[in-house]
């Protein structure tokens, strides 16, 4: 079987977006591409370089400007060490310079029209420094032109790279946080730590470094002023110091002045074309405009997420701010309005080692939509077919507010969420833990509102449980039946929730509502994982290593599933779709698929598991796990009537979660929504005969399934166990003691009655012989 | 551009459902009952079909036609002989007619109380007297077993109907279709009348002497009343009892719908009235009164319930209408005289057609004291300005949650003398043992300790605070403890009683939803 692939999402605004010359369209550095948007419609109207096979870049895209001699030609810089100059109104590439060294940042003039400055980063090497991000950072200039023999030999000792004579070395220095060049392309500024390097730029080759100036805080941006001498720079205390140092006056005694407002770093700085304004944007949500003569700022605040970067259009007429929720908003510079919002898939930007907590994603049942969990508090619909936003539901609401010292503010966040039927409802969990005040924990019902096309909150369950939420599940929707959901919770009880109508005076209808119906507790343990069987009439719930199955609506314990031993514990759990009778559950190292129709173990894998999804639609579900002998993840797609893989998918990035999409009309199940760590979505779709479309290629995917000494070189010591032989040992009704232990005690007749069996199952007679 | 401040997120706690239902808290507006002493036991209640809805009581040898509006009577008319029976007006409300215990039936003119005819053939007391819908007629019936239809403007008699063997104390016209009349009679029995075939066409028995009859608007569902007894007959079906509703304790007296028919009201000589919902027959309420009822009526309009006794007390009970409920003056009065004060401001409430450009007008939002603090972070001037203004507790304990997930309490808290800090510690005292806001002021509380333990005992103000507060934590663990021995001990009661019929594990929740 053949998958094809198609990628939507990822981060819009890696780097700051650049318009067009005419102001009519901006470029967006989308990983690996550059996309084209309209201003006026907010509409991708083109993509350059979809792929590296088409002239694209292999990595991500750090730097993009426009050509400074022709607006007509745009320059792409990349961590793949190349530089490609690109047509973008014939979606042509038209030259690629090779550097060499990954790109992070690059600088070009007009009047310096054969050397481009760059800089490239090098990640330290020692331990200490490594998990603190720090690097060390190289100036390098870049001439556009092949350079002649004889002036290599003269500036042996500057050329940095052995194969690329064309490279220049500068500087070495710390982290570097900007490079600019003046208005009039005579100085280079490069901002690094406390430290800002200044160059003149003369018509010779060797430049003269004129000076450093040290800065009092760590410096963050850099911004020239069009008019003046001067730069302003952004400090991470949140001032701003423009220094004029330019003029052989102040050269060696610049005049420094501060603005200061932002209580947090700053993380961008833009000078209006005319010199006037000043605008800065950092942690605070909110831009500032600063007036420079009279010293007057303007604010427009709540933008809803920090601030990454501040583009003026050429025509001074909007204002491109990033954020770092991975979204684009172009402001109206005369009265502040919103022109336009470029919304990718939601996700915090450079989130830090406290954040990672992995999002989650599901299908709404309604437009097929990938709901996921990106930002805290906050739930993001988006069309991955379309590749665009659809619509964002504020789980929790609130005002967003920057912290006010150096701790975090503790955000709410969405834990779990799940829908019913044809997304009817949506259930959502979130919760906030400041590890000071009591915990926040709530369950809340969201109803469909077909006129404001949103969920509306209907109900809202304040601390549903006395512990963490673990799962929660709807029933699947049948007619004549209850809705009901579930939750498992740490405090070591499950909930049944269920729709209820409250009859008014005036309608029998009524209002509707959410409540308890029931909780069930099963021998002090901790339930993990909840599951509906597909026609609702079983409830599946773990509790440590055991399945226990229920009655949902009478809470008659029907039996305990005992296979993984007693200290594995079972992370996650659910039924298969369409009347299935199979159960698919995982423990940290095993994968079980039970038959419920004899109680027994179908089959069994050791894995490891990162992540399991089971279709609606049809009995298929997938997993996926990160062998250790291969450096990427693998999605593996199971038929539970046989342990052979349908679909060995290796896949390139860490996968945050995977879910099965809308049933697709030609394909043997549904397809795979995939969530890669670099939030992009990849839509995995199923076709038994085409060949592969995209990159990965077929054939070997096919022996790997094929071959088991490959198979059992990707997982190390696997244990295929053929379907209904390995199976024995764990037969449910076999053996009447293991039988009495897995029931609760008031299920059990009374001990006269059991004596006797349980004896005789104690001592076997022997035969007479 | 950018987005809208977000008001405080007001927290919102499950109603206690149970006790109080909808139909209660609707009834219990039905508030301060007014009684009237009449001479004798008011035997009949009608109310007038239009507005103001005055309503005629009768009671002994006179009939009183009270005022909705000030409850008082507003006419009498004694122009009968002996007792009066069955006052009803007309669809207009511009004529009333009543019989009396002698067997005469006359016809009133509401505004000028004089007697406009006379209907004598009647021989034993007439209990029934009502207007057919074409206004030109009424039918009669009595003691003497005879219904009569008269015609008003001539006086005569048209028909004669002596089909029932007792005396007829009920009677119902079909509102469907004016040739129908039904009577209920003393023989059990409840008759069809077809005044185009001029005989009874159908006889329902019901077992018990028929003290009421009503009809719902579609003329196919008949309730009549009878003993204690309440009967629902399908006329469609043939006169099929469909439902027997005997929740009385006595003889049910009085029938009577309310103003959309959704609602039965019977009263009973057992001193109840009784309110069911028709859809299901169920009782949703009832009322209690000091002495047997003879009638009830509540008024077209749902604000009055009146009830006559057998003592001669009149109760009037007065629901108040909200703004939504009161109809507008623009539906009942549509044409528009020049030179009036409607005329000159006319105009002012056009909308203006689809297709028109409107200028929209952008509303500032209003934003409460508490809000506009919190907007400019001024987090402790937004916690005193929520504590000084009355504002329900829930707003002081939503304030603090919003602080606490702005990472602010600490700096709401600090930095306050003991005047300043009497308020926020008196609002713990008072609601710390309210189990829905008990979690967060303990949290609140720690800070404020926290904050200020190094400067305890400087001021009385606050120490009487806090020691009250202390007496409060503890008397309230005491009694949680107390609860939980409750708890422990019905628990095992209950073990006990349902033994192996309980299901494993299953423990009945008290609801905790909340509609949003």
């Amino acid at each position: 079987m053949a998958a094809s692939v198609k990628v939507s999402g990822g981060c819009l605004n890696s780097s700051p977006c650049i318009f067009t010359r005419d102001s009519r369209y901006m470029f967006l550095p989308s990983s690996m591409t550059v996309k084209v948007f309209s201003v006026k419609t907010g509409e991708v109207v083109r993509t350059l370089s979809t792929s590296p096979e088409e002239g694209g870049h292999a990595d991500q895209i750090t730097s993009v400007t426009l050509n400074p001699h022709n607006p007509l030609q745009l320059f792409t810089a990349s961590l793949d060490g190349t530089i490609k100059v690109w047509d973008f109104n014939e979606e042509t590439l038209l030259e690629t310079h090779t550097v060499g060294v990954p790109i992070s940042m690059i600088a070009v003039h007009k009047s310096s029209p054969d050397y481009i400055y760059l800089t490239t980063d090098k990640r330290s090497t020692k331990k200490i420094h490594a998990n603190k991000l720090k690097y060390n950072s190289i100036l390098l200039r870049y001439s556009v032109k092949p350079v002649k023999e004889t002036s290599t030999e003269s500036l042996g000792k500057y050329t940095y790279h052995q194969n690329n004579k064309r490279l220049v070395r500068m500087i070495k220095t710390r982290q570097a946080a900007g490079l600019r060049m003046s208005p009039d392309g005579s100085f280079l500024v490069l901002a690094a730590r406390y430290k800002m390097h200044v160059w003149r730029l003369a018509s010779d080759i060797q430049q003269v470094q004129l000076k450093t100036y040290m800065s009092q805080e760590r410096i963050t941006c850099l911004a020239f002023h069009p008019t003046e001498p001067c730069v302003a720079v952004g400090d991470e205390t949140g001032k701003i110091t423009l220094w004029y140092c330019f003029t052989p006056a102040v050269i060696n005694r610049p005049v420094t002045s501060t603005l200061h407002w932002h209580a947090h770093k700053v993380n961008h700085l833009a000078f209006s074309d005319d010199g006037v304004y000043l605008l800065s944007g950092g942690e605070e949500a909110t831009l500032v405009i600063w007036q420079l003569e009279t010293g007057h700022r303007q604010f427009l605040p709540r933008l809803g997420a920090e601030i990454k970067s501040i583009t003026l259009s050429p025509n001074q007429a909007l204002y491109a701010l990033g954020f770092n929720d991975n979204s684009v908003k172009v402001v109206n510079a005369v009265d502040l309005t919103l022109k336009q919002v470029v919304q990718g898939v939601r996700f915090i930007h450079n989130a830090g080692a406290q954040h990672q907590e992995k999002a989650i994603i599901a299908i709404e049942p309604r437009h097929h939509n990938v709901v996921l969990s990106g930002v805290p508090g906050a739930l993001q619909f988006y069309n991955a077919r379309n590749d665009r936003h659809v619509m964002e539901l504020e789980v929790a609401l609130r005002n967003k507010v920057s912290r006010t010292d150096e701790k975090e503010i503790v955000q709410p966040k969405v834990d779990l969420f799940a829908f019913f039927g044809n997304g009817e409802w949506m259930a959502t969990v979130d919760s906030r833990n400041d590890e000071e005040t009591t915990p926040e924990l709530y369950l809340k019902f969201w109803q469909w509102d077909a006129d404001a096309q949103n969920y509306v909150l209907n109900t809202r369950v304040d601390h549903p449980h006395k512990g963490p939420i673990t799962s929660l599940q709807f029933t699947p929707s049948k007619p004549d039946t209850i809705p009901l959901a579930v939750t498992t919770s740490a405090d070591k009880t499950f909930k049944i929730w269920q729709l209820q109508t409250q009859a008014t005076r005036t309608s029998t209808t009524g209002d509707i509502s959410w409540s308890c119906r029931s909780s069930g507790t099963f021998r002090d343990q901790e339930p993990t994982a909840a599951s509906f069987s597909s026609d609702g009439s079983l409830l599946a719930v773990a509790y440590g290593h055991l399945i226990t199955i229920w009655d949902p609506y009478t809470l008659n314990l029907h039996g305990a599933l005992a296979s993984p031993p007693k200290d594995h514990f079972i992370k996650r759990m659910t039924f298969l779709g369409v009347d299935s009778p199979y159960l698919v559950a995982h423990t940290k190292d095993h994968l079980y698929v039970w038959n419920l129709l004899n109680w027994t173990v179908a089959w069994n894998y050791r894995l490891v598991v990162n992540s399991l999804t089971a279709d609606t639609h049809t009995p298929y579900f997938a997993i996926s796990i990160s062998p250790p002998a291969l450096k990427s993840p693998v999605v593996l797609l199971f038929h539970p009537s046989s342990p052979v893989p349908h679909l060995v998918h290796p896949f390139t990035a860490p996968i945050q979660d995977m879910t099965f999409a809308s049933p697709s009309q030609h394909g043997v199940c549904s397809n795979i929504v995939i969530l890669t760590e670099q939030f992009e979505l990849h839509e995995l779709s199923l076709e038994p005969s085409e060949p592969m479309v995209n990159g990965i290629a077929p054939k070997e995917d096919m022996e790997k399934v094929n071959d088991p000494s490959r198979f059992t070189d990707i997982y190390g010591q696997t244990t295929i166990s053929p379907p209904q032989q390995a199976s024995v040992p764990h037969s449910y009704p076999s053996n009447p003691r293991t039988n009495l232990l897995n029931v609760p005690a008031q299920h059990i007749p009374p001990v006269e009655s059991l004596f006797e069996t349980f004896m005789e199952s104690l001592m076997e007679i022997k035969q007479a012989s | 551009m950018s987005t809208d401040f977000q008001k405080l997120a007001v927290k919102r706690y499950p109603k206690v459902i149970g006790r109080k239902s909808e139909e209660y808290r609707y009834w219990r507006k039905f508030k301060s009952p007014i009684l009237a002493k009449e001479y004798a036991s008011v035997t009949s209640v009608h109310f007038s079909p239009v507005a103001p809805h005055d309503f005629a009581v009768t009671a002994s040898a006179r009939v009183q036609i009270y005022s909705a509006k000030t409850h008082t009577a507003k006419k009498t008319i004694s122009r009968f002989k002996d007792t009066a029976y069955g006052a009803t007006f007309r669809n207009d409300g511009k004529l009333i007619v009543a019989g009396d215990a002698t067997g005469l039936v006359q016809v009133f003119d509401v505004g000028s109380r004089a007697i406009l005819r006379t209907f004598r053939e009647h021989t034993h007391p007439v209990h029934v007297t009502k207007f057919l819908p074409n206004n030109t007629q009424i039918m009669t019936a009595g003691d003497d077993k005879i219904v009569k239809v008269w015609d008003i403007p001539s006086e005569t008699a048209i028909t004669t109907f002596r089909d029932h063997t007792d005396y007829i104390r009920s009677g119902s016209i079909s509102p469907d279709d004016p040739n129908l009349i039904l009577s209920g009679s003393y023989d059990r029995s409840i008759k069809l009348f077809d005044l185009r075939a001029n005989s009874c066409v159908m006889t329902m028995d019901h077992h018990d002497p028929v003290e009421d009859l009503l009809m719902f608007p579609g003329g196919g569902v008949v309730v009549s009343a009878g003993g204690t007894n309440i009967k629902v007959w399908d006329l469609f079906a043939g006169g099929r009892p469909m439902q027997v509703l005997s929740n009385h304790q006595k003889t049910v007296t009085s029938l009577c719908f309310d103003g959309n028919y959704t609602r039965l009201l019977a009263g009973s000589l057992d001193q109840h009235v009784k309110i069911y919902n028709v859809q299901d027959y169920k009782v949703v309420h009832s009322v209690k009164y000091p002495a047997p009822i003879l009638s009830v009526a509540l008024s077209p309009d749902d604000t009055h319930l009146v009830t006559g006794m057998a003592n001669g007390l009149l109760s009037i009970r007065q629901r108040q209408l909200k703004a939504a409920e009161t109809p507008s003056k623009k539906d009942t009065d549509d044409y528009l005289r020049t030179g009036s004060y409607r005329f000159f401001i006319r105009g002012q409430t056009y909308t203006g057609n689809s297709d028109d450009f409107t200028v929209e007008s952008k509303r500032k939002r209003r934003l409460a004291d508490y809000d506009r603090l919190l907007k400019k972070f001024e987090y402790g001037n937004a916690l005193d300005a929520a504590l000084r203004s009355s504002h329900p507790p829930v707003i002081i304990v939503s304030l603090l949650q919003e602080l606490i997930h702005r990472d602010g309490l600490s700096q709401a808290l600090s930095g306050r003398d003991d005047i300043s800090l009497e308020p926020i510690v008196y609002f713990i005292v008072k609601h710390v043992d309210n189990p829905k806001y008990s979690n967060l002021l303990i949290d609140v509380t720690e800070c404020i300790l926290e904050l200020y333990a190094s400067v305890l005992g400087q001021s009385p103000l606050v120490d009487d605070l806090i020691t009250r507060l202390q007496t409060k934590v503890n008397k309230e663990v005491l009694f949680q403890k107390d609860l939980q021995q409750v708890l422990g001990s019905i628990e095992m009661l209950f073990a006990k009683s349902t033994g192996h019929a309980a299901p494993p594990g299953y423990t009945p929740e008290i609801p905790n939803g909340i509609v949003a």
